[in-house]
């Protein structure tokens, strides 16, 4: 198990595009690609070139991946194979299953890992355990034994070699972190922003395209010029849509890198619309 | 993709099957009797009350059935008319706090003669190949297969039958059968058919879980007694601290309608030169309740769909009973008349007015691009 009191946090940052406008210097690893639309795979000149960046300015690379249909798995393949050959370890998000069939069949070089869209399923993104982030000792085990995971669940992440899980919800790493720093498989965090929701009728698209239901089809990747916000207030929070995604604001008032180290994260990913 | 439209022509006799939606015992003839092959269930008793999980992933206890009583009279009044019930145990995940809940759960299904469990859990899924290879197991549609290595990954687990994402459109529908065929993955394949309300990805949505509206009220109120009947018995001093704030969060800020259903102020912002563009009122999720695939019928058989699902635990009798007619009603023209798409559409259109009383709309349509263009066009979704 993980000495959480020796950890060192990597830093890391999710660029939409590249190169991307803000400055990345103080960064050790970059994350490339999206996590929730198969529309956003990149491009083979522009992983070439992210390939070629990170190898000169010494950056560590992860590539998200989303859920697929079998055109955008094959297109995912291309990606991966050229990732697979590049003799780098390189880190793949997983967040479909048969893209994790894949990995640990035909691309074994690459390191899968756990991905914020099934993990962001173990606690509710408006639950607020906030307490729990500074919270004594006894409360913090009773809750953790109430929500740690299932050993048939933790059992299935070491036969599909998961070494690493992200989050994206601060609010659920004191109730779950611990049960996968026990088995030996990392943990880390996207911040500030929780994931919500995903459709494959985009907002952006279905602009322009209102009468389809299936308006990820009629996509012109307008998510890479704008972004959303959204206010109603009968919801306390602001909405955030990135792409096809939704998401809150999770901020919290507290310092970010002493919460991490204290819960046993040790990559800390900047995460913004 | 280009997607032809074709004559649909069925061997009499190859019934595509219609699985119904239940949650009281007396609905088990209505719904067999207008046409129901197969029918699902959840159960929601009382020992679940005291967890932060629920059994299956409807929020409403108005869902499922109240015990497991309920839910052996169901099998056993289906089993006089030959008809299997499924149940739903298709929670994203179990926790260990729900874990042996569960467990038990199972051991009272399969001792009630379940003919099968709809299942999302991988844990769970595993445990039931364990106890018993001969029930099938359906993977829920909160197992998000959207093609076709998802697929046999899970057919690898032990899965009998994948429920197909209500995201997937016709044409995306004949590509992935097409990659079935090619790749000899052979799995019964099911799909939804009436009230797909919902826009987001069901599973990965995380509204399914917000707390809506009064009905979620009731769910609530339990689970915060729950909380603060465990807790308060160990830790009293948390009651202040912990649970009232818990307790006035949620009643005051989150018992509303789901955020998905609410019309928003939507402000637009320039990546480039943050220049900003408001529209309002803007739809994030689906204004329409009830949503019909139904038109999909005539092509479902050809992309390998044996079984059409119908949503609506929770619905009223009469809805649930009209919607098994109207699907029932389609599969019976398919299986007795050769129709190409637009006399099977008018068709639907006659039935649809027929049993609801109303006039089928574009905007309640889940094809409604490919409905438009039915005839002989090419269809570009």
């Amino acid at each position: 198990m993980n000495d959480k009191s020796t950890v060192t946090i990597e830093k890391g940052i999710h660029i939409i595009s590249f190169p991307c406008g803000e400055p990345v210097d103080e960064y050790e690893r970059l994350y490339i690609g999206d996590d929730f639309c198969e529309r956003l795979i990149p491009e083979v000149s522009d992983l070439e070139r992210i390939l070629e960046y990170t190898q000169h300015s010494n950056k560590k690379f992860t590539l998200l991946t989303a859920y697929y249909t079998d055109k955008g798995l094959e297109k995912l393949k291309v990606v991966l194979d050229i990732l697979n050959s590049s003799g780098r370890n390189i880190e793949i998000t997983v967040n479909d299953f048969g893209v994790l069939k894949i990995l640990n069949s035909h691309f074994l070089n690459l390191i899968p890992i756990l991905g914020r869209l099934n993990t962001s399923l173990l606690l509710h993104p408006y639950s607020r355990a906030a307490g729990l982030l500074n919270s004594r000792n006894k409360l913090h085990r009773f809750f953790r034994e109430r929500f740690s995971l299932a050993n048939e669940y933790l059992e299935f992440l070491h036969e599909c070699k998961i070494k690493r899980v992200e989050f994206d919800n601060i609010y659920s790493l004191p109730l779950f972190a611990d049960s996968f720093l026990k088995e030996d498989i990392a943990v880390s965090l996207y911040y500030p922003f929780t994931y919500v929701t995903t459709s494959r009728r985009c907002l952006f698209a279905s602009r322009k395209a209102v009468s389809s239901r299936f308006a990820l089809l009629g996509c012109k990747k307008e998510c890479l010029d704008y972004k959303l916000i959204l206010q109603n207030r009968n919801i306390g929070q602001k909405i955030f849509v990135r792409g096809n995604a939704q998401f809150i604001n999770n901020k919290i008032k507290q310092n970010i890198t002493m919460i991490c180290k204290k819960l046993g994260v040790d990559r800390l990913i900047t995460f913004s619309i | 993709m280009s997607f032809c439209v074709t004559v649909a022509v069925f061997d009499i006799g190859t019934k595509m099957k219609i699985t119904a939606p239940i949650d009281k015992v007396e609905e088990v003839k209505y719904l067999i009797e207008a046409g129901a092959d197969e029918l699902y269930c959840g159960v929601y008793h009382s020992a679940w009350y005291n967890t932060l999980t629920r059994p299956n992933i409807k929020p409403s206890s108005k869902s499922s059935l109240k015990s497991f009583k309920d839910f052996g009279k169901i099998v056993q009044k289906a089993k006089g008319y030959n008809v299997p019930v499924y149940i739903t145990l298709n929670a994203y995940y179990y926790r260990k706090d729900s874990y042996n809940l569960i467990k038990d759960d199972l051991e009272k299904a399969i001792n009630l003669e379940a003919s099968g469990f709809v299942v999302t859990d991988i844990s769970l899924i595993k445990e039931i190949k364990r106890i018993c290879k001969d029930k099938p197991i359906i993977l829920s549609t909160m197992g998000n297969c959207f093609n076709t290595e998802t697929i046999s990954y899970y057919k690898d687990l032990g899965v009998s039958r994948i429920v197909f994402p209500r995201d997937l459109s016709l044409s995306e529908l004949e590509y992935l059968y097409e990659e079935l065929k090619r790749k000899n993955i052979e799995l019964p394949l099911e799909i939804f058919v009436q009230n797909l309300t919902c826009r987001n990805v069901n599973g990965f949505c995380r509204y399914h879980g917000y707390l809506p509206s009064q009905k979620s009220q009731f769910l609530m109120d339990r689970i915060i007694r729950g909380f603060n009947k465990i807790l308060t018995a160990f830790y009293p001093y948390l009651f202040v601290n912990y649970i009232l704030p818990l307790e006035k969060k949620y009643r005051d800020k989150y018992c509303k309608p789901l955020p998905c259903m609410l019309k928003y102020k939507a402000v637009f912002i320039s990546r480039f030169n943050n220049s900003k563009e408001t529209v309002y009122p803007f739809w994030i999720g689906e204004p329409y309740q009830s949503i019909c695939a139904a038109c999909g019928i005539f092509y479902f058989k050809n992309f390998g769909i044996d079984y059409v699902k119908i949503i609506g635990r929770g619905l009223p009798t009469s809805k649930k009973i009209k919607d098994v007619r109207f699907i029932r009603s389609l599969t019976t023209i398919l299986n007795e008349q050769s129709l190409d798409f637009d006399e099977f559409f008018k068709k639907g259109q006659e039935n649809y007015y027929q049993i609801y009383g109303l006039h089928c709309k574009e905007t309640e349509c889940h094809y409604p691009s490919f409905v438009k263009k039915r005839i002989g066009a090419k269809i570009d979704e």
